[in-house]
């Protein structure tokens, strides 16, 4: 009385393959295999290294509102002072494009470092942001600089604690953008503004030492 | 015996028929020729991609950016897969091609995790469409 009910139940296993493999090379005839697309490949990527510092590369200066037709684009230490009717503005450049980089490449991380020759006390926070209209380092005023626009602040940062000491961050989205050819002109240092704050200093590419640097890794397909 | 013969030839039978629709799906209906064979996958026409990548200022990309894509890969899928020094996935996306002119391009902009830009070493690319 079991076994018909075996055989039954192999038949009915025999039966449903049979039908799986039926149905399942009629779905596979449907794709028109001859008509899609495949490919598959890669871009590999160079690196590089770019480190600008010195007067041949960099360019810097500050204005002076309380000597407002001055200029100081030799001087080997620039300002930043935040008391209204003596505000002082640091402006630093860098030649990006000596570096070589074409403009497919990338900034991948880009560091700038100051490092101070004077701190104020109490600390101060100050503003890097990048200058976008264009002026000329060894003729900037307090007075023409009135007129220059800038983009969005790259990095506030806390002065140094002490003289001799540098302070660094990344400023990679700038030089980015730079390499993809937004025009360069360079970055302001400023305060936010008070009337009891003193001043910052930084050493410039004029100074013997301690001049601004900015290192560029970048990479190229 | 004879339940089991039954019940396999109709089995057989149903395969059969199953496999003849088969083969008459891969006839063209407008053709006036008929034949039958393996055809190769073909690409679109990429020979070579190249990425361009855009960076913020904590040094994760932000973007990038594929061009000189052929025409012939509109509607085709292209992924992406940012890759490091040892060829492991740091990120990966995948974008639709839309209709081009001469050529396409495309923006990937999320990666499925921050990518720092320096461990990048290689883009990984694949176009798959129809």
């Amino acid at each position: 009385m079991r076994r018909p009910r075996i055989r039954r139940r192999w038949i009915a296993v025999i039966a449903a393959g049979a039908l799986g493999a039926g149905t399942t090379v009629a779905f596979a005839a449907t794709l028109g295999v001859g008509s899609w697309h495949l490919w598959a490949g890669a871009d590999n990527l160079s690196l590089g290294v770019c480190t600008l510092t010195g007067s041949t590369t960099t360019s810097d200066t500050y204005v002076n509102q309380s000597s407002s037709g001055s200029n100081y684009s030799s001087a080997t230490t620039m300002a930043v002072h935040p008391n209204s009717g003596s505000q002082e503005w640091a402006f630093v450049w860098f030649n990006v494009a000596s570096c070589g980089i074409p403009t497919t490449g990338a900034a991948d991380a880009a560091t700038l470092v100051f490092v101070a020759s004077g701190v104020p006390s109490p600390s101060r926070t100050l503003t890097l942001q990048p200058v976008t209209s264009s002026f000329t380092f060894s003729s900037v005023t307090w007075n023409n600089a009135q007129s220059l626009t800038y983009g969005t602040p790259t990095e506030s940062f806390a002065t140094p604690a002490s003289a001799g000491s540098g302070v660094g961050f990344y400023v990679t989205q700038n030089v980015d953008n730079w390499i993809k050819g937004t025009a360069n002109y360079g970055w302001r240092i400023s305060d936010g503004g008070s009337n009891t704050g003193t001043t910052a200093t930084f050493y410039t590419s004029n100074s013997a030492s301690n001049q601004p640097q900015l290192q560029i890794i970048w990479t190229k397909p | 015996m004879r339940t089991l013969s039954k019940t396999l030839g109709f089995a057989v039978t149903v395969a059969a028929t199953f496999a003849a629709c088969a083969a008459a799906a891969t006839l063209a209906l407008g053709s006036t020729t008929l034949s039958a064979g393996n055809a190769p996958v073909a690409s679109c026409g990429v020979s070579s991609l190249t990425g361009t990548q855009s960076v913020n200022n904590s040094n994760n990309v932000t973007q990038v950016v594929v061009s000189n894509i052929p025409a012939a890969c509109s509607g085709d899928t292209l992924s992406i897969t940012l890759a490091d020094q040892n060829h492991l996935p740091l990120g990966s996306s995948s974008v639709t091609l839309g209709s081009c002119g001469t050529t396409c391009s495309a923006t990937f902009t999320s990666f499925g995790a921050s990518v720092t830009a320096y461990l990048v070493y290689s883009y990984q690319f694949a176009v798959v469409g129809a």
